[in-house]
């Protein structure tokens, strides 16, 4: 994936079907990956920090099943 | 409404007396219990030549007459009838912005065991449903038209099977119409399970990254409507603006489920009464919208009256018309924890969290029912709630979620005994729900 403009928001998705709850993503990206009570992956719902930015690319770029990936966020929708 | 709601209502509700009248099913269906002996009491199943006497021919919605149409279903603010109540024009023109074309389904596949509106329409007012197929496929420019029924479904298919050979009969230009089997599964009626199905894949739900209406059944536009919602569309493409919004209610009273159409004039609790409440007292709790739905306290629901709009602003909602009333001896959190092992296992078995989540749930409801939980459990309980929540591809968990919540919510006084080691009398021997058991 190509590097993002710092100006596009984007925010981490799991697709749950895809994810088998490896948990790789977690160490790849633990200040924005949390696990559940049975192991998968909670995202944070809100847009990725500029400097969270690397970790998030490399917890996609990481996930073995590639459930993980970054949406774009509406610019209507707040980034916060 | 003041003072004490009275559950029989001044003037007893009744089926309309006229059949030929311009509404959706024109009669309430009675459909009794599995394996009590009884028939299905119901209107006349609609003959083509009954349904054209009736209502005319079909306005054609080709062109700027489907425009039109979709401005009417914006003006009279149809909305999904499937349990979402997603405003039906803004679908279409999301479709129309993609370019048209594509595939239109008419979603038969009524999954949930508690309600049968779906079917009564399909079995006693089949063109209607399919009228509206035609009109949403036309204006949208489809090639593809499907309606989406499950295998176990006969007596629905077999209706349908007749209506569309006195079709293909009267009218032979009319687009083919494919009748597609989906699994007898209570998922395979969610709509990204359907457009997957139809693109070649398995019945069970995706994780959508774009709306179905741009990218659906092989990657082209669709249009995934419930059968009473397209039924409505039948309606509106001849009445126009003098459209009576109405709403088909699934109850489940006196041991059988009645599917009746009232007007918002009409309360809950008099619907209830009318669907042959038999129990000397009157209900504890209600549960709208069905398993995946949400109990709401009795005294509360009773004078609610029957209209989505005002059954949000109260906090709940109709979702696709099934309302289950509490006996009074019953034990609700029993009930709940019932559904919820319902839930659970029919999951898709697809996403962890609703694959272990929604197991883990009911165990710990399961320990609340039998007084053998206490606080501590209840937490986690509650964690467990917040974590499986907004997590699956479709929202199966999340109506697991809603309907505990609701039921920790409303039965609260009940599950303080239950969590001091008091459980109700009834709470080891739950109703037994349909298909919950």
């Amino acid at each position: 994936m190509r590097r993002r403009r710092s100006a596009e928001l984007a925010r981490l998705r799991v697709d749950p079907v895809l994810c088998d709850g490896i948990g790789i993503c977690a160490h790849l990206a633990p200040e924005l990956v949390r696990v559940d009570s049975w192991g998968y992956p909670i995202v944070p719902l809100e847009a990725i920090d500029e400097r969270d930015q690397k970790q998030a690319q490399r917890a996609v770029r990481g996930c073995p099943r590639k459930a993980l990936f970054l949406e774009p966020v509406p610019a209507a929708l707040p980034s916060r | 409404m003041t003072g004490r709601l009275h559950l029989v209502p001044q003037q007893a509700l009744a089926p309309p007396r006229d059949a030929s009248s311009v509404g959706l099913l024109g009669g309430w269906v009675v459909y009794p219990a599995a394996g009590s002996g009884q028939r299905t009491v119901g209107p006349a199943p609609e003959d083509l030549d009954d349904h054209l006497a009736r209502l005319g021919q079909r306005p054609t919605a080709r062109g700027h007459h489907g425009d039109a149409l979709v401005e009417t279903l914006a003006a009279v603010e149809l909305t999904g009838r499937g349990g979402g109540h997603f405003p039906a024009a803004a679908k279409w023109r999301r479709m129309l912005a993609a370019g048209g074309g594509g595939t239109v389904v008419a979603n038969a596949a009524e999954g949930e065991p508690a309600s049968a509106k779906d079917a009564a329409l399909l079995q006693h007012r089949p063109h209607l449903v399919l009228d509206g197929l035609l009109s949403a496929a036309e204006a949208m420019g489809a090639d593809d038209v499907v309606v989406w029924l499950h295998e176990g479904a006969h007596a629905s298919r077999s209706a349908l099977n007749r209506a569309l050979s006195e079709r293909r009969a009267a009218f032979p230009t009319e687009p083919q119409i494919r009748v597609i089997g989906a699994p007898d599964r209570y998922i395979s009626g969610e709509s990204s399970a359907i457009v997957r199905a139809l693109s070649g894949g398995p019945a069970l739900p995706t994780l959508r990254r774009r709306p179905a209406a741009q990218v659906g059944v092989g990657g082209r536009p669709t249009l995934v409507h419930n059968v009473e919602t397209l039924a409505r569309v039948g309606l509106v493409a001849r009445t126009g603006h003098e459209y009576r919004p109405t709403t088909l209610l699934t109850v489940l009273a006196g041991g059988h489920r009645t599917v009746l159409e009232v007007g918002p004039e009409v309360t809950l609790g008099q619907a209830v009464a009318a669907a042959g409440w038999r129990q000397p007292d009157q209900p504890t709790a209600v549960l709208l919208g069905g398993y995946g739905g949400a109990w709401m306290g009795w005294t509360a629901a009773a004078g609610l009256p029957v209209d989505e709009p005002t059954v949000r602003a109260a906090g709940s909602s109709l979702g696709a018309g099934i309302v289950i009333p509490l006996p009074a001896a019953a034990c609700g959190l029993a009930e709940a924890a019932a559904i919820t092992r319902y839930l659970a296992d029919s999951s898709a078995r697809q996403c962890g969290p609703c694959l272990f989540g929604l197991p883990a749930i009911a165990d710990v409801l399961d320990q609340i029912v039998d007084g053998s939980a206490g606080r501590s459990e209840l937490k986690v309980l509650e964690r467990y709630a917040t974590e499986v929540s907004g997590r699956g591809a479709c929202h199966h968990p999340d109506g697991a979620v809603r309907l505990v919540r609701s039921a920790l919510e409303v039965f609260r006084v009940e599950l303080a005994e239950h969590l001091r080691g008091r459980p109700c009398a009834a709470a080891a021997t739950p109703v037994g729900l349909p298909g919950v058991g």
